[in-house]
Order: structure tokens, then C-alpha cells, then sequence
């Protein structure tokens, strides 16, 4: 059965236009390769 | 494909950075799993597989954040479920990661200069705002902004399910499952639309992974790794392309047959409609020479009708001012005197034919008969005559009177009695120019006679003196 607040919660609002800059210098998130990368930089440095 | 440590060009087969000389395999193995989730997103989209699209997509950019084939369709990916925003963040994120050589500066040039960029945004406003009407409980405002929404964008996946939940809500199932079917084909296997649609009863049919075939079965580069797995090489995806240039081979295909058409074509439609309007102008050429002759006999035949006219008017004319009977009119007034005759009407017969133009009379018969009647005593008929008009006159009847003095008259132009009587009938009709005329013809032709001493007295009474002319 579906609860209806809870479905309601689940959905989240849409970003607009305004909101494209704030989405593009938020997103720099590191990936595994910046990981690999710290790796191999503290493997040379020893 | 660079370095991560000094930044050089190097390969996936290459096992050391020929610069710096490190070893990459741990780094190409993260890549190879970044390009596999890639792939794997993109079979996904192609089969419309849109939310696990998008899953595959993030992980493969958590793992290569760079990997901007699998950002750009990410990009594609939202923008199909009108997430128009997120679409646009992502070109965004990757045209800075890769300055050079990116799709992503198509992507951002047609949202730009796409019209309806506005029109999305505001759509999405509507969206939050709708989404806030729900969660304040105004259901009935959210409803009515959510198909505002989804008429504007029928793309737009989330709209549709909270609308559908709104529905689901205020027990209207049916429209739920409307709206759920709508959204469905965009995204097949989106878990909300499919939990919604069980709880509606309908049950999921589970999206067919063939055409995962076609996306390994193209063009695509296929390199293998040093785990001996298939790994696509990321490249161009066909999600977009291919709908674009079948249209523009159709488009050219369309634009050189108009231009066989016109060049080849067109000369021998405008030289048989030139045939034609040339045999149409030589039939109304030749229907204009007939109409020609037609109107130049008519003419002729008017001139001649009216020369016809003109004689019949002119005989019409002659036949009105003559006042001659005609031959046949003799012949029956002549019948009807000689019945009168027979009938001892001898002065009536007389006074018949007495001005009577007989002249063009021939026949021996008829002149026999002429001959007989004029044989009687004019002066007799004229006495009878003149008795008639005595006794019309004494009773008063004037018009008869005159008739029958006349007839008197010109049979006998000596009976002074009917010359009298005629000078009393005028007189007693106050005609007394005529009176006179009649008084004084009596006293100065017959002075000796009876009548002259009684005309005297007669134009005394008128006033008039007799030796006075």
C-alpha cells in the first residue's frame, strides 16, 4: 500500500535555469582516478 | 588520455607512462571500468532503460569523471526525462573538462537556441510550485498545475508520476493509470512508475534486452583489457544521430526530386498547357468566326424584317386613311340593297348604293342589279325618306331625324323640306350657324316655296335678319 506522505517526500524539486551555475562549481566532486592519482603520488614520493 | 602524474599522451596499451615512467595499469583498470558502466548505460538508453541509464552513468562518472561521451549522454538522458536543467549542467561540467573536440557544445548551442528553453524553465517553476501546493495539502491546485505541466512537457517523468499520485490519492485510478502509460514508453523501467502502476493493478512487463545486441553490433571499436573483458571504446553513441540524418537524407532526397521535377518535368507540363491554350484559342477563334456569320445573317435578316415592317406599317397606314370600301364590302352593300329592294323597300335599297363608289364594279350581274334599283324615282325615295325624318324629329328623336333628313337630301338635293327641317333640327340643337345655313338655302333656291316664308320667321327667332348676309 502506498503511503502517500511518504511517496510525496520522495519526490524532490526540479533545479531551474537559475540554478545552473551554482549546480556547475558544486559538482567537482573527486572520482576514483583522483584517488589513484594521491595514490601513486604518495607511492613516489616515498 | 594523459598521465594523471606528469600530464603526458599515453595509450590503453601502453603499461608505463613513457615520460615519467610510472605504471598505470591500476589507473587504466578505474578508466576501463569507467567506459564499461558507460556502455553499459548507453545499451540502457537505447532500450529506453532511462533510469538505469542514468545509474550506470553517475557510477561511470565517479569512477572517470572526464569520460565525456558518458557525461554528455547523461546529459541526453536527463534532458529526455525534462530534466532540462540537469541536461544543461552536465554539457556544462563537460565542455570545462574537455575545452576541445566536445558534443557537448551541440547540446548547449541547440538548448540555446531552442525557443522552448523558456518555456521548460517555466514549466519546471510550475512544477515546485505544484509540488509545494501538494505537500501543503492543496491537492486540488496541484492537480490543476501538474497537467498544466504535463501538456506543456509530456516528457517531463516526474511530473507525471507525482500527478499520478495526486490522482492515486484522491481515488481517481483510472486517470492515474492514464497518466502512468503516458510517461511509461519514455522510461520503461522506472521503478516508481512501475510500483504505481502495480499498486493500480497493472502488471510490469520487463523491458527486452535486444537491442543491446545492435548498440555491440555498429561501428563501435571493440579493444580488450588486460582482464580479458570486451570493453567498447567510448565513442560517438548513436542515440541522437540517428534520428537526425535519416531526416536530412530525406530532406535532400525530397529537395532533388523537386529539382528533377522542375528541371525535366516542368518544361513539358508548361509546353502541353501551352498546346492546349493554343488549341483552345484556335477553337475559340473558330467559334468566334461563327459566332461572326451568325451575327452578319442576323443583321441581314433584321434589315430585311424591318424593310418589311416599314412596307406594312406604310400599307397599315394607307389601309387607315382610306375610307373606300374595298371590292367584296361593294359586292355585300349592293346585296343588301337588292334584299331591300325585293323586300319593297324601294328607297332604303335607293339610299343604299346612293353614294356607293360602283366604279370598280364588273360583273354583268351586279350591274344589272345597280341599274335596277337606280331605275326608282329618287325624288319618290327621297319623299319617303324625308317622312322618316318628319316623324323622328317630331318625337323627338334628333340623331335618327338627322340620319334620314340627310339621306333625303342627297337623294333629292331639291327637297327644300328636308333642307327646312334640317335647319330646325340644328336650331333646336342651338347649332344655329347651321340653322342659318339651311334657313337661308331655303329662302334664296326656293323663295316661292312654302318652306322660304317659315325659314324667315324660323332665323328671325335666331335674331338674325334676312337681307343681312
Amino acid at each position: 500500500m502506498i503511503n502517500f506522505e511518504e511517496e510525496l517526500n520522495k519526490f524532490q524539486p526540479s533545479m531551474d535555469i537559475e540554478q545552473t551555475q551554482d549546480a556547475v562549481y558544486n559538482n567537482r566532486y573527486e572520482d576514483v582516478t583522483d584517488v589513484v592519482k594521491d595514490l601513486l603520488k604518495e607511492l613516489n614520493s616515498r | 588520455m594523459n598521465c594523471p602524474i606528469c600530464k603526458e599522451p599515453i595509450t590503453m596499451q601502453t603499461m608505463r607512462c613513457g615520460n615519467c615512467g610510472r605504471s598505470m595499469n591500476v589507473y587504466k583498470r578505474v578508466i576501463r571500468i569507467s567506459n564499461t558502466l558507460y556502455n553499459r548505460g548507453l545499451e540502457k538508453a537505447h532500450i529506453r532503460d532511462l533510469s538505469g541509464a542514468i545509474e550506470d552513468l553517475n557510477l561511470s562518472l565517479k569512477y572517470y569523471k572526464r569520460n565525456t561521451d558518458a557525461r554528455n549522454l547523461l546529459g541526453l538522458v536527463y534532458y529526455e526525462i525534462g530534466e532540462t536543467v540537469m541536461a544543461l549542467t552536465q554539457w556544462i561540467l563537460s565542455k570545462n573538462l574537455q575545452p576541445e573536440d566536445n558534443e557537448a557544445d551541440y547540446f548547449i548551442e541547440a538548448i540555446h537556441s531552442d525557443a522552448s528553453l523558456d518555456t521548460l524553465n517555466q514549466t519546471i517553476k510550475k512544477y515546485n510550485a505544484a509540488l509545494i501546493s501538494a505537500r501543503q495539502g492543496n491537492d486540488d491546485l496541484a492537480i490543476i498545475q501538474l497537467k498544466k505541466v504535463v501538456s506543456l512537457s509530456p516528457r517531463f517523468v516526474k511530473a507525471h508520476q507525482l500527478l499520478a499520485l495526486m490522482y492515486m490519492m484522491s481515488g481517481q485510478k483510472e486517470l492515474a493509470i492514464k497518466v502512468l502509460k503516458a510517461i511509461k514508453p519514455v522510461d520503461i523501467n522506472n521503478t516508481i512508475t512501475i510500483r504505481y502502476l502495480r499498486e493500480l493493478g497493472i502488471k510490469h512487463v520487463s523491458a527486452s534486452r535486444a537491442p543491446a545486441q545492435d548498440a555491440g553490433g555498429g561501428g563501435r571499436k571493440i579493444f580488450h583489457g588486460d582482464s580479458g573483458v570486451v570493453v567498447k571504446e567510448v565513442g560517438s553513441y548513436k542515440t541522437e544521430k540517428p534520428r537526425v540524418y535519416p531526416f536530412v537524407n530525406v530532406i535532400i532526397g525530397v529537395i532533388i526530386g523537386l529539382l528533377v521535377g522542375v528541371v525535366l518535368i516542368s518544361p513539358t507540363i508548361a509546353g502541353r498547357i501551352s498546346s492546349d491554350k493554343n488549341s483552345e484559342i484556335a477553337d475559340y477563334g473558330e467559334k468566334l468566326a461563327t459566332k461572326d456569320k451568325t451575327i452578319s445573317d442576323l443583321q441581314y435578316d433584321n434589315e430585311n424584317l424591318n424593310a418589311q415592317i416599314s412596307e406594312l406599317q406604310k400599307s397599315l397606314e394607307e389601309a387607315t386613311t382610306d375610307d373606300s370600301l374595298s371590292l367584296a364590302e361593294t359586292y355585300e352593300k349592293i346585296i343588301e340593297a337588292y334584299i331591300s329592294y325585293n323586300d319593297d323597300k324601294k328607297s332604303e335599297a335607293l339610299a343604299m348604293i346612293s353614294g356607293l363608289d360602283v366604279s370598280a364594279v364588273e360583273n354583268e350581274a351586279v350591274k344589272s342589279i345597280l341599274t335596277q334599283i337606280q331605275s326608282e324615282d329618287a325624288m319618290t325615295a327621297s319623299a319617303e325618306i324625308f317622312e322618316k325624318g318628319r316623324i323622328s324629329y317630331n318625337n323627338g328623336n334628333y340623331d335618327e331625324a338627322l340620319t334620314y333628313l340627310t339621306e333625303a337630301l342627297n337623294l333629292n338635293p331639291d327637297n327644300y323640306d328636308a333642307m327646312y327641317f334640317l335647319g330646325r333640327l340644328y336650331h333646336k340643337q342651338g347649332n344655329s350657324k347651321k340653322a342659318e345655313s339651311y334657313y337661308r338655302q331655303v329662302i334664296d333656291d326656293y323663295p316661292d316655296s312654302p318652306r322660304a316664308s317659315e325659314a324667315r320667321s324660323r332665323l328671325s327667332e335666331l335674331g338674325i335678319d334676312v337681307d343681312t348676309q
